[in-house]
């Protein structure tokens, strides 16, 4: 149920989400389409990874929901980032970048 | 802010649990809803569309399964509602219910019956103050002579040293205690009378309750001395009336009774009376006074062995006839008391822990039985998206609510197991008649309980959960997908459960071997129709030779006289009958100390 094609991270589908919602307010298929697009399609995050995660960090204050409509004049729940969102990103991003850096610079040594 | 968010949202899950639902459901169908659409403006037929959506949801029911689980406060939600459904589930079982309480209830209570009484004999502090810094000092032999009740007495002038010396005792008391005729008015009782020295009272931290403790001039070697009473003898004797005080007993001296002890203290072996010791002090190797002190609250009982040590090692040197091989060693009090039977507590406490694994096993074989009757709805639990950690814990719940049942049965048959307990051990196991249900007995219980539930809940749970879903939905009924592999387990069960109780009924049977074996030991004379009585003599040591010589002649002829009576003799001590009054005496083969015997009295020679 959780495969997707590449295997996300711990934590890091949260700072996709989080990244995703810098843009504006999204509902649950506009998240996972942007981070779809952001990626280059690298990430197809699953309604099965992706509603437990967005029901968490709301939990969590990160981001916070209202109902409102869609595009399509369809009645949608919306997800938008908060301030303490905006702080848990730039502690992921911060972490991310270590992490990535410090993996080139393993995979650069010979 | 963080923090009032998530309490709002765990409220929010726990009270609104209806709101948060539909919320919830709203939510995946609009999803549903808007992938449709998508797939629409993509080109499929709305068929198609349908599909493809309901592929790349996964299921509505999973998907919200999941998001459940995410939630704050979810295992409270899911631990009450898995409670509820284990209570309907026992209840829809009630003989298998009945079984399986009635086979751990049995374990659980025979082991909160032994610790009860392990509670109370091996753990519980004394009561006293500070417990921990009172000890004993006992002599023991640093040859090879083996210890015994009587080896550990010291002698008056080897205490006075000891005393003298030592800086690491806040204080220290000797003593000497016997059951005696005492006289008051003109009824003789006996009574168990404990002659002590000045700090006796200070090495327990005990005043007394009712009148005064000794005066330094009723201590005094051949003043008139003093006596004071136990509570109990004070509510027994004087019906608690304060004009006991100043009354006279004769114990067998004269002795003023100038105080009562509060109740509970009976130092040593459950004492009535305690005399001040004005007898001038013995010769050295006299040994047959007892030891305690109190240490001072910053030395460590090691510390006070190292000081003995030496102390003792200078007596040697400087009393060679008499101390040559002696030495002294200092005990906490609990561990002195308690002793021998301490080991005998944990083989019993080993043997019922072995008792509650064979009962675990059973009901874990019972559980098994059952659960394969229950793959198939364990089966469409899975496939409604329970994940599997969430069938274990349910199945487990059920288990927990078993064992606390269970456990409950288990504290009555504890609260009648530790009487029979009390009832059959032997007379000089200490503070056994403190063995009661306290707070600690009930926790162990209760950890007893959940252990437990765990042991023989968990595996029927692990091997239940992991179901091939196909196979179990499509066999139906309750025939088993997995049946090979339980039956594997319950084997495994069966292996155990007959392992365990050949190994507790061969130690059960060496225990009777080796208790029959005891009662065969040769004494080294014929016990069959010897009867012992006892009986002292109440007189000040002055006239009491005389009177007592006078009173076991005229006993003896009487009792000799009486009809199928062959033979009537009279001894300090019967053979196999350890008292604190014998005399010993070294046998030395030139001038090398080789062994120590005991003397007592006999008459007629």
């Amino acid at each position: 149920m959780n495969s997707e094609p590449t295997t996300l991270l711990q934590g890091t589908l949260d700072m996709l989400i989080l990244k995703s919602l810098v843009a504006g307010e999204m509902h649950g298929l506009g998240i996972s389409r942007r981070i779809q697009q952001i990626t280059a399609g690298t990430f197809a995050v699953k309604p099965g990874s992706l509603f437990p995660a967005l029901h968490r960090m709301e939990e969590e204050g990160w981001i916070s929901s209202f109902w409102g409509d869609s595009e399509n004049n369809r009645r949608a729940k919306y997800y938008r980032l908060t301030k303490p969102g905006q702080k848990q990103l730039e502690v992921e991003t911060k972490r991310w970048d270590r992490i990535s850096w410090a993996i080139a610079q393993a995979l650069e040594a010979s | 802010m963080p923090l009032t968010v998530k309490v709002r949202s765990f409220l929010r899950n726990l009270f609104s649990t209806h709101r948060v639902e539909v919320d919830l459901d709203q939510e995946v169908h609009s999803h549903l809803e808007m992938l449709v659409e998508e797939n629409i403006r993509e080109g499929m037929s709305p068929k198609e569309a349908q599909r493809a959506a309901r592929i790349e949801l996964g299921g509505i029911e999973q998907v919200k399964e999941q998001v459940r689980e995410e939630r704050i406060g979810n295992w409270l939600r899911s631990a009450i509602s898995d409670c509820r459904y284990g209570v309907r589930q026992l209840r829809k079982n009630p003989g298998f219910t009945a079984v399986a309480v009635l086979t751990l209830a049995l374990g659980i209570g025979a082991n909160t019956a032994v610790f009860s009484v392990v509670n109370a004999v091996l753990l519980k502090p004394l009561s006293y103050r500070d417990p921990d810094r009172i000890v004993t000092l006992s002599n023991f032999s640093t040859s090879r002579e083996a210890p015994t009740a009587l080896s550990k007495q010291v002698s008056d002038p080897d205490f006075q040293d000891w005393h003298d010396q030592t800086s690491s005792f806040e204080a220290m008391a000797y003593y000497s205690s016997r059951e005696k005729a005492v006289v008051r008015g003109s009824a003789a009782e006996y009574a168990r009378v404990t002659s002590v020295s000045p700090e006796f009272f200070r090495v327990f931290g005990v005043d007394a309750l009712v009148g005064r403790s000794f005066t330094v001039e009723e201590m005094k070697q051949g003043a008139g001395g003093a006596a004071m009473i136990s509570y109990t003898l004070w509510q027994s004797q004087f019906g608690g009336d304060p004009r006991a005080l100043g009354q006279t007993m004769l114990c067998p001296e004269p002795r003023p009774i100038v105080g009562v002890l509060p109740a509970g203290f009976r130092f040593p072996d459950n004492t009535d009376i305690w005399v001040s010791d004005v007898e001038s002090p013995g010769s050295r190797g006299g040994r047959n006074i007892l030891a305690v002190g109190r240490l001072k609250a910053d030395v460590p009982l090691k510390r006070a062995q190292i000081e003995m040590t030496t102390i003792a090692g200078r007596l040697e040197q400087q009393f060679p006839e008499t101390n040559r091989g002696l030495s002294v060693t200092v005990t906490k009090l609990r561990d002195e008391m308690v002793g021998n039977v301490r080991i005998m507590l944990y083989l019993l406490l080993g043997a019922v822990a072995v008792l509650l694994l064979i009962a675990c096993a059973n009901t874990a074989t019972l559980l098994l039985s059952k659960a394969t009757g229950r793959t198939r709805e364990v089966a469409l639990r899975a496939a409604l998206g329970a994940s599997r950690k969430r069938i274990v814990s349910q199945l487990v719940t059920e288990s927990l609510l078993l064992a606390f049942v269970a456990g409950l049965s288990g504290l009555m048959f504890a609260h009648f197991g530790s009487k029979i307990l009390v009832a059959l051990a032997p007379a000089d196991v200490p503070r056994l008649a403190e063995t009661g249900i306290d707070g600690w007995v009930l926790g162990f219980t209760l950890g007893m309980s959940m252990i437990t539930s765990l042991l023989f809940g968990l595996v029927p749970a692990l091997s239940v959960s992991k179901v091939e879903l196909n196979d179990a939905l499509k066999q139906g009924g309750t025939r088993i997908a997995t049946g090979g592999r339980m039956i594997g387990i319950r084997g495994v069960f069966v292996v155990a459960e007959v392992a365990l109780a050949v190994t507790l009924v061969s130690a059960a049977g060496l225990l009777t071997k080796s208790f029959v074996a005891l009662h065969h030991v040769a004494l080294g004379f014929r016990p069959e129709n010897v009867l012992v009585m006892r009986a002292t003599v109440s007189a000040p040591f002055s006239v009491g030779i005389a009177r007592t010589r006078q009173f076991f002649r005229e006993m003896l002829a009487q009792v000799g006289t009486l009809p199928g009576v062959l033979a009537a003799g009279a001894t300090m001590a019967p053979p196999g009958y350890v008292d604190s009054r014998g005399d010993t005496l070294s046998i030395s083969c030139q001038r090398n100390r080789i062994g120590v015997v005991r003397l007592t009295w006999c008459f007629p020679l």
